[in-house]
């Protein structure tokens, strides 16, 4: 694990006024994550899991404290410039339904480069590459309703990596899928992780998954509740 | 079954409640091609009436009495025999009788002259059957005094101004060169072409002095209250029953182009509301068929919990038919009023079209009167009644006939 | 982001759900059909109209004395005439003819009759441009040997009991004011279906009518010019007027001369586009619908979309390039469903004649009942160009809609 901080949190919270009621759905948390890292973000439904995800990957702002990506303040981001700050530096992979259904998994893949401007043969180059790194090289051409859940998965993670990421989100990555493919998701993402240092943030309630995790930051009612390092 | 058909009423209820976004695009789309449709058959109607109005109102009368083979030869000496008799038949039926004289004359005002028809008319008796003396551009009417009224065009084409004094030059009845200065009393607006270009008006009193005729009448034209097509004929016939030796005409048979013209532009209003209910059509296909789709689930449980097609069929349909009839109330409720306005102020076209144009020789105003008759509402609204469930159909078998297991698939 | 990229999203995006957009491009296909169907069978009629009032009198373009449109009279005379009809040959108009015309009452046996005489030449004028020649039903047209030939219009001749042959005597004011007559025999007699032209103009040697009212060889009432294409009389006047500069004369279109009949386009003109963009309004309140449908149903793509980097223009930019893709794919629809009824009506036409008759006439001019259409190309790019427009502009609060999505509200769906 290098010393490099992709994501710091600094008394970050986020709170819901109905009327004269105050839901802190996050509260007062702090942690920093690392280059390399592989940490899981766990608590029951409800301790705002997905909330500080969506706060990380800048989809949210917090309504105290702050965030910083790489050093940046995402605070004095306009959102023009949020928006290019996820295209370039954070990769999504969501529960479902991340694929759009019209291209195919190879221009899934391709997705963020291609917002990213870059030229015909770099794309094409990129994406052959993370799809063989996923295990997808010769499903390039099917569309997401060919392919399993477990597969589409694995294309939304290849999108995820193709821009060289700070760090990947993963919002329950495994819910949607059977045992073996959950097992089989995270290996790939294990290897990721040891060999080309990507670093990965998940959000589950899956033990298996926090099992596999080298950290384990635990929330409770939106609080911090543990921050643990598996040894 | 009723209970049953009581249910589903309520179903469909809720179920537009429930999503009432959609619903709303449809009762929208729905209102507003019932409102097209409903203004532009005012519209239609009130051009018709106008023209008609300009027709008969303005000129003919709805039936016309002649000698027999006038209208051919327009011959000065071949006058109506009897016209008392005439009278009396029109009075049986209501209507009032205006005696007209017909003769030829050259006009001439300054440098510029004109052949013209003189119109000789009794002013009390042609005002129950016409509306002329109301439809003066400026001036006064005939009267007891000595004065003509001019047709539009014919006062252009003279420069004649009121108070210019006219010369008429004519062959009497005896013979011999009828010619006299008559006071320009008053100009008319536009009524049919031969008017506007080429007729003088004048009492009867002054046609007689001037071309020599004591007596004697060459048309008889009826009218006074309003005759629909029906009694038109029936009671032109029945005329011509009661007066042997005489031709009587209905203002149809005096100006069958224009009778066909009338007609066949309400052909053509059909034409148009098939049209724009064609678009609508499809948009109603689209919005239903959307709708089944959405909620093919829905539909799915429907069927898997043991509602028979039928049931579900004719919950789409009246779930079309409520959207429809609240779409067609509210078209309706919004295009009358405005038709009610439009009775009184028409479009203005005169920017467009600053002379009056004619269809088969009767003048149409560049003002776009609307008309409300029952029928402008009637027809739309049935007719799209019927197109909207004719649209439904294909969504709502659609909908009857999903196996349940593959709606369940969806979503 | 490549805009070959969003071409090519946008375009299966249309095609995700074919069956809803087959029924869009139909709605797009018909409002097509309607446009040029409208147009087209209006720009025939009206052209027809035009072309046929022209040949009744005064042509497309006509040069007169000042003020003889207004009130026309024998007075007023147009002179240099010879000049006028060189400037015409120069302008390369289709044909020129000289002619007189004003008011007369008509007589014969006793009975009279009021009217327009037209005073040609023989020698010159053709059925071609002039429809009472072209319309003789018994007898012929007078030779510039018959110094008293005379063509009588039926309505006329019926009155006043004509018949080839018969005696004719006209009484008309000369320009000085002063009454003269003539007689003349019927030569042959004519109908245009119009009963204000049958029973009130007859045609005389211009000659003759030279001699009566005093004019000089060079002087006429009109020079009447008849041009290949009606929509170019106001250019032709133009340069006329140029040509033949200032001076004690009046050049007048067709707009002018035949007053009621451009009324009549007009007006006609104003309910026929109105009609089209009322059904227009109604295709794309169809297309806003469906767009805003499929939007809405891909709310959560459009979540992860701006969730992956993508901004709302670009966003917007993808959903209008769809609505591109359905206009074009909606013209090609349209063109293939409008050709073959185009086709059919631009060769051979639709007989109404069951419907309105053969006597209709509107603004004193006889209307064909044959139903043909024609499209002016310049009319045809206007439709193209409103219909992408009108696409277009339904796209654009679904577009705005799905720009304006904010990921985290959008991914909550489905």
């Amino acid at each position: 694990m290098s010393e490099e901080v992709m994501v710091r949190l600094d008394e970050v919270s986020r709170v819901y006024r109905q009327g004269t009621n105050e839901v802190r759905a996050v509260d007062r948390v702090s942690f920093s994550l690392g280059a390399g890292d592989f940490t899981a973000i766990c608590g029951p439904s409800g301790s705002g899991k997905t909330t500080v995800l969506n706060l990380i990957g800048c989809l949210d702002r917090p309504d105290e404290g702050r965030v910083f990506i790489e050093g940046r303040d995402v605070s004095s981001l306009s959102s023009g410039e949020l928006a290019r700050l996820r295209r370039d530096r954070i990769g999504f992979v969501f529960q479902s339904y991340n694929l759009i259904p019209v291209l195919t998994a190879a221009e899934n893949a391709a997705f963020v480069l291609e917002l990213q401007g870059r030229g015909r043969e770099e794309v094409r180059r990129r994406v052959a590459e993370v799809l063989a790194e996923v295990g997808l090289a010769d499903l390039g051409h099917r569309r997401p309703e060919d392919l399993s859940g477990g597969q589409q998965q694995r294309v939304a993670i290849a999108r995820a990596l193709a821009p060289e990421p700070a760090i990947i989100l993963a919002d329950e990555p495994t819910a949607n899928v059977d045992s073996a493919t959950a097992d089989g998701l995270l290996d790939l993402m294990e290897r990721l992780n040891r060999d080309r240092g990507t670093t990965f943030l998940f959000s589950t309630h899956d033990e298996r998954v926090m099992k596999r995790a080298r950290r384990l930051i635990r929330l409770r009612d939106g609080a911090l509740e543990a921050d643990t390092t598996a040894s | 079954m009723n209970g049953r058909l009581l249910f589903i009423v309520r179903l469909a209820v809720k179920n537009i409640g429930r999503r009432y976004q959609r619903s709303l695009i449809m009762v929208g789309a729905v209102a507003f091609a019932i409102f097209i449709a409903i203004y532009y058959a005012a519209l239609t109607e009130g051009l018709l009436a106008n023209t008609e109005r300009n027709a008969v109102l303005m000129e003919s009368g709805y039936i016309q009495v002649h000698a027999p083979a006038y209208l051919e030869e327009h011959d000065f000496y071949q006058m109506v025999s009897d016209p008392d008799r005439v009278v009396r038949a029109a009075a049986t039926y209501g209507l009032a009788a205006a005696p007209r004289l017909f003769g030829f004359s050259l006009a001439a005002l300054g440098d510029n002259s004109a052949g013209v028809e003189v119109r000789g008319i009794e002013p009390s008796l042609e005002d129950q059957v016409t509306r002329l003396s109301a439809h003066l551009l400026e001036g006064a009417w005939v009267d007891q005094r000595q004065g003509v009224v001019l047709g539009n065009r014919l006062a252009r084409k003279l420069g004649a101004k009121i108070g210019d004094k006219l010369l008429l030059l004519g062959q009497a009845a005896d013979g011999s060169m009828a010619n006299d200065l008559f006071r320009v009393r008053g100009i008319l607006k536009p009524v049919t072409s031969e008017i506007d270009q080429g007729t003088v008006i004048m009492s009867a009193a002054d046609f007689r002095r001037f071309f020599v005729l004591p007596t004697g009448v060459h048309e008889m034209a009826l009218g006074g209250r309003n005759l629909d097509r029906k009694s038109l004929a029936s009671i032109s016939a029945k005329l011509a029953g009661r007066l042997p030796g005489l031709e009587v005409k209905s203002w149809r048979e005096l100006s069958p182009v224009l009778a066909r013209v009338l007609d066949s532009t309400k052909g053509s209003l059909f034409v148009m509301l098939l049209l724009i209910y064609a678009a609508m059509a499809i948009l109603i296909l689209n919005a239903v068929l959307m709708g089944v789709f959405e909620r093919i689930r829905e539909f799915g449980v429907m069927r898997a919990v043991g509602l028979p097609p039928i049931a579900v069929f004719l919950l789409v349909l009246v779930e079309t038919a409520i959207l429809t009839l609240l779409g067609g109330g509210l078209g309706v409720a919004v295009a009358v009023p405005l038709i009610i306005r439009g009775e009184t102020h028409p479009i203005d076209l005169t920017a467009l079209a600053a002379d009056a144009s004619t269809i088969a020789g009767v003048a149409i105003d560049p003002f776009w009167y609307t008309r409300l008759t029952w029928e402008v509402v009637s027809v739309p609204f049935e007719l799209m009644i019927v197109v909207a469930l004719v649209a439904a159909l294909y969504p709502a078998g659609h909908a009857a006939f999903i196996k349940p297991v593959e709606a369940l698939k969806n979503d | 982001m490549d805009s070959l990229f969003i071409t090519k999203t946008a375009w299966r995006g249309v095609w995700r759900n074919r069956r809803r957009t087959l029924i869009t491009l139909s709605s797009v296909a018909f409002g097509l059909l309607l446009s040029v169907t409208f147009t087209g069978s209006a720009d025939y009629a009206y052209t027809n109209m035009i072309d046929t009032s022209a040949t009744m009198g005064m042509g497309h373009v006509s040069v007169t004395a000042l003020g003889y449109n207004r009130s026309p009279s024998f007075a007023k005379v147009l002179t240099g005439c010879g000049r006028i009809m060189a400037a015409a040959r120069e302008l390369g108009v289709r044909a020129a003819r000289v002619r007189i015309s004003g008011q007369a009452v008509f007589g014969a046996g006793g009975r009279s009759n009021d009217g327009q005489v037209i005073g040609v030449d023989p020698a010159r004028e053709t059925p071609e441009f002039n429809v009472f020649i072209r319309k003789i039903i018994k007898g012929r047209m007078f030779t510039p040997a018959e110094t008293r030939g005379v063509l009588v219009g039926e309505v006329m001749a019926r009155r006043l009991k004509l018949a080839p042959g018969r005696k004719l005597v006209y009484t008309l004011t000369d320009r000085h004011g002063e009454m003269v007559s003539g007689v003349a025999r019927v030569s042959g007699i004519f109908r245009t279906g119009v009963i204000e032209a049958d029973n009130g103009v007859v045609l005389l040697p211009i000659a003759r009518l030279r001699e009566i009212l005093g004019y000089h060889q060079d002087e006429a009432s009109m020079v009447a010019i008849f041009i290949a294409d009606q929509r170019r009389s106001g250019p032709v006047r133009d340069r006329l007027v140029s040509i033949l500069g200032d001076g004690e004369r009046e050049i007048l279109t067709w707009h002018e001369t035949q007053a009621d009949l451009a009324a009549l386009i007009a007006m006609d003109r104003a309910g026929n586009y109105l009609m089209q963009f009322l059904i227009w309004l109604l295709v794309a309140a169809g297309i806003m619908n469906t767009m805003q449908m499929s939007v809405m149903e891909r709310r959560r793509q459009f979540g992860v979309m701006q969730a992956l980097g993508m901004g709302p223009g670009r966003i917007f930019h993808l959903i209008m390039t769809e609505a591109l893709w359905i206009a074009l794919c909606g013209l090609v629809a349209g063109a293939l469903l409008t050709a073959p009824p185009y086709l059919y009506l631009r060769n051979v036409g639709l007989d109404l004649a069951a419907v309105i008759g053969t006597d209709y006439s509107a603004a004193g001019v006889l209307v064909d009942p044959l139903l043909k259409v024609r499209l002016f190309p310049e009319r045809a790019v206007f439709i193209v160009v409103f219909l992408f427009i009108l696409v277009l502009a339904s796209a654009l609060y679904p577009a705005l809609a799905a720009a304006r999505t904010r990921p985290l509200v959008a991914m909550r769906h489905r």
